[in-house]
């Protein structure tokens, strides 16, 4: 099933029954989400009881500072939106109340599924095992091409969601037998706080936490994440600063840096760059663009290229064909990166792992079924090459 | 029985939509020339002040409301009473939905005896009270501005969309994103009753400003001080065909600080405008404010990083009269 198409089945009316259906393995894929429609049992003559019922999603904000007029300058990400009072940040799901700013998404997830590690994609952690993956409302760049726009661009009360402590979804994850909690689907900073704390807690019960995010993030509160985070996957849009202003509401540069503190930082992270027909598909754009990871991360982070397929606001654009994928994969690896991947072209032996010693195929992979022959000390068996990832 | 407001609305909006079959052939009486066109058409802003008008506090005359309001629109309309400049510009058939602006409490929103006058000048055109619809984003910000929300009692209605958008996505220039039904699906017009006040990214939030309570993702649109998200705003085709009449509630405004109510910056301009205009109203707004910053010592929105220039974006779309000698602000 389609993420997509699981948006409208929601039908939990409320959290108990939800989690009764996630505990007892009823169902594999939950996302509640979405809909206008969503919110029909709100009589506006408790508009008040309304709005403390959703206060209990609400906690106060890290990352901001305080300015005059009860404004507050958000430093979480590089948007740096200065927030007057009652006004929410560009993300939407974070907002100034008299002077003081919170996020409206603590303990608000409005998916909680149970993936391959493959989907999201990270390719050199734990392969073969599954991510829960959960997500919020909310996004702090606008991507027009967002295959999960139901959740990412609109605001919290427009999505449906049920209330989940962080411990509540470490034992959530352990019960499914996941060695690993996902922050995916929408964008993980916008929900920073939660994230963070679920992060925590899950380390202390040896659960592992990955964020898949668009690197969009100040380089503190990036900090402070990776202390408790265990990989990161970065969705490197494009390589212009075009296509970031005009697709994406973005820049390139915060991305690129972002890049840069996580190899400083030692942090496993893998690199996915969607690839759409006559917006960012040009051979020396993938060039430049891999010349750059190989100069400033080091030949050993893995890229992954993906075809678009046509979804929100480019559905005016055909589907990427495989072969400029494989054309990029041939590209990147010439420019010297070492693990290059093609994405959503299931069959390809673009999915495959090889090694860059001896290049025997160690992984094989065909959509998300995964044969790993890598050894337990994460070395190729073939040459005894020890091949860049997390394996344990 | 209490009906869910899912219910209410599927209800409501399904009239709404038989009104709006069955009103196609009832225009108003004397329609008023529609907003300007292009940056050489001279433009209308009509201006009613009585100083009078907030000297008791606790309560506005409800009289002297509807003196100025009639006063503003009979000119506007060039009609000879104010019953007749409520015809001209509504009928019987008509569903009038009335966007207000309630986001800074009951010290900067919309007030609801305006609102009052406006219904009682509605009512008195033939409009039905329950097909007119007082509205904003939320239910709780209506409250906090002193609303009473009524969903399916006697009297007008009055409700905040909350999360109930549009399922078809809705896109114009740099605009994306699911608009109320309240405005694409109950009226078959729309009165535009802004306040006016600073803005710390818009630079000003009048008419056009108060559009972004009509979307779900204004969030998206403060980038580069809203130019030209305002622009593209008020370029939908559902805000250009809807979009009948601007009431402005500057009784109280707000210079500086906002868009949160900041009492030391809002002074009384007992002032209500009338337009179908809205570059024209909320230029005539802005040199309110840009005024009442001089008296007060302050810089002028451009140098203080935030100049309105989406005035003169969307006065480039042909939405209206920006250039100031070319707006004709009448006093009544």
């Amino acid at each position: 099933m389609k993420f997509q198409d699981s948006l409208d089945m929601a039908s939990w009316s409320d959290r108990r029954e939800f989690l009764r259906q996630v505990l007892s393995g009823a169902c594999a894929t939950c996302a509640l989400a979405s809909g206008a429609a969503a919110q029909d049992v709100m009589p506006a003559t408790e508009a008040e009881g309304v709005a403390a019922e959703s206060d209990k999603f609400v906690a106060p904000a890290r990352h901001w500072e305080k300015r005059e007029n009860k404004r507050v300058l958000c430093t979480l990400c590089p948007r740096q939106c200065e927030v007057a009072d009652l006004e929410r940040g560009g993300c939407g799901v974070r907002e100034n109340r008299g002077g003081e700013y919170f996020t409206l998404v603590y303990n608000r997830p409005c998916s909680l599924n149970v993936d391959p590690i493959e989907k999201k994609p990270l390719f050199h952690f734990l392969p073969a095992t599954t991510a829960f993956s959960t997500a919020t409302a909310g996004c702090n760049i606008w991507c027009r091409f967002c295959q999960n726009w139901a959740i990412s661009q609109r605001r919290p009360e427009q999505v449906r969601a049920v209330y989940v402590k962080p411990e509540e979804l470490v034992t959530l994850a352990q019960r499914e037998s996941s060695p690993t909690i996902a922050f995916t689907y929408n964008e993980p900073v916008v929900f920073y706080e939660w994230m963070y704390d679920v992060a925590e807690a899950a380390k202390k019960h040896g659960v592992r936490t990955v964020a898949i995010s668009n690197g969009y993030i100040q380089k503190k509160p990036l900090r402070e994440l990776c202390q408790v985070l265990s990989a990161i996957k970065i969705d490197l849009k494009a390589f212009t600063e075009k296509f970031y202003k005009e697709l994406c509401d973005g820049q390139i540069k915060p991305v690129l840096d972002t890049l840069v503190e996580l190899k400083s930082i030692g942090i496993w992270f893998e690199i996915v760059v969607l690839i759409i027909p006559t917006l960012n598909d040009g051979e020396q754009e993938c060039r430049d663009m891999a010349k750059w990871v190989v100069q400033n991360l080091g030949p050993d982070v893995p890229m992954h290229f993906s075809c678009f397929h046509p979804v929100y606001m480019l559905n005016n654009l055909p589907s990427t064909s495989p072969r400029v994928v494989e054309r990029n994969r041939k590209i990147a690896m010439e420019e010297g990166v070492r693990y290059v991947y093609v994405g959503n072209v299931p069959g390809s032996s673009g999915e495959n792992t090889f090694c860059h010693n001896c290049r025997k195929q160690i992984i094989d992979r065909y959509g998300y079924h995964t044969t790993s022959r890598i050894t337990a000390e994460g070395k190729c068996p073939n040459c005894g090459t020890a091949i860049p990832g997390v394996w344990k | 029985m209490k009906r869910s407001r899912r219910q209410f609305l599927r209800q409501s909006l399904a009239l709404a939509a038989g009104g709006a079959a069955l009103s196609c052939s009832a225009e108003p009486s004397n329609p008023v020339t529609p907003a300007a066109s292009t940056s050489s058409t001279r433009a209308l802003v009509v201006r009613a002040q009585r100083p009078k008008v907030t000297g008791d506090a606790s309560r506005l005359d409800p009289t002297v409301l509807d003196e100025m309001l009639g006063a503003a629109l009979m000119r506007l309309t060039n009609t000879a009473d104010a019953a007749q400049a409520w015809k001209a510009l509504f009928s019987a058939k008509d569903h009038v939905a009335l966007k207000v602006n309630t986001l800074g409490g009951k010290g900067l929103s919309t007030n609801p005896a305006v609102v009052e006058a406006i219904v009682r000048g509605l009512v008195g055109a033939g409009v039905a009270e329950n097909h007119i619809l007082v509205w904003d984003r939320f239910n709780r910000e209506l409250i906090r501005a002193g609303f009473r929300i009524n969903q399916n009692g006697k009297g007008y209605l009055c409700f905040g969309t909350e999360g109930s958008y549009e399922s078809a996505l809705t896109s114009q220039g740099k605009i994306g994103g699911f608009l109320s039904p309240l405005l694409t699906q109950f009226p078959t017009a729309l009165i535009n009753v802004p306040i006016v006040k600073d803005h710390n990214l818009a630079g000003v939030a009048i008419s056009t400003k108060n559009l972004y309570g009509t979307i779900d993702n204004p969030n998206r649109y403060h980038d580069n001080n809203c130019d030209p998200y305002l622009a593209d705003m008020a370029s939908l085709p559902v805000i250009r065909q809807k979009m009948r009449l601007i009431i402005c509630d500057a009784l109280y405004a707000q210079y500086e600080a906002g868009p949160a109510f900041h009492p030391k910056f809002r002074w009384a301009a007992n002032t209500i405008m009338v337009a179908t205009d809205l570059v024209a109203l909320d230029t005539t707004g802005w040199q309110m404010i840009e005024a009442k910053r001089r008296e007060a010592g302050l810089k002028p929105l451009a140098e203080v990083g935030r100049p309105p220039r989406w005035l003169a974006t969307a006065a480039s779309r042909g939405l209206g009269q920006n250039n100031p000698a070319k707006i004709e602000v009448i006093d009544v």
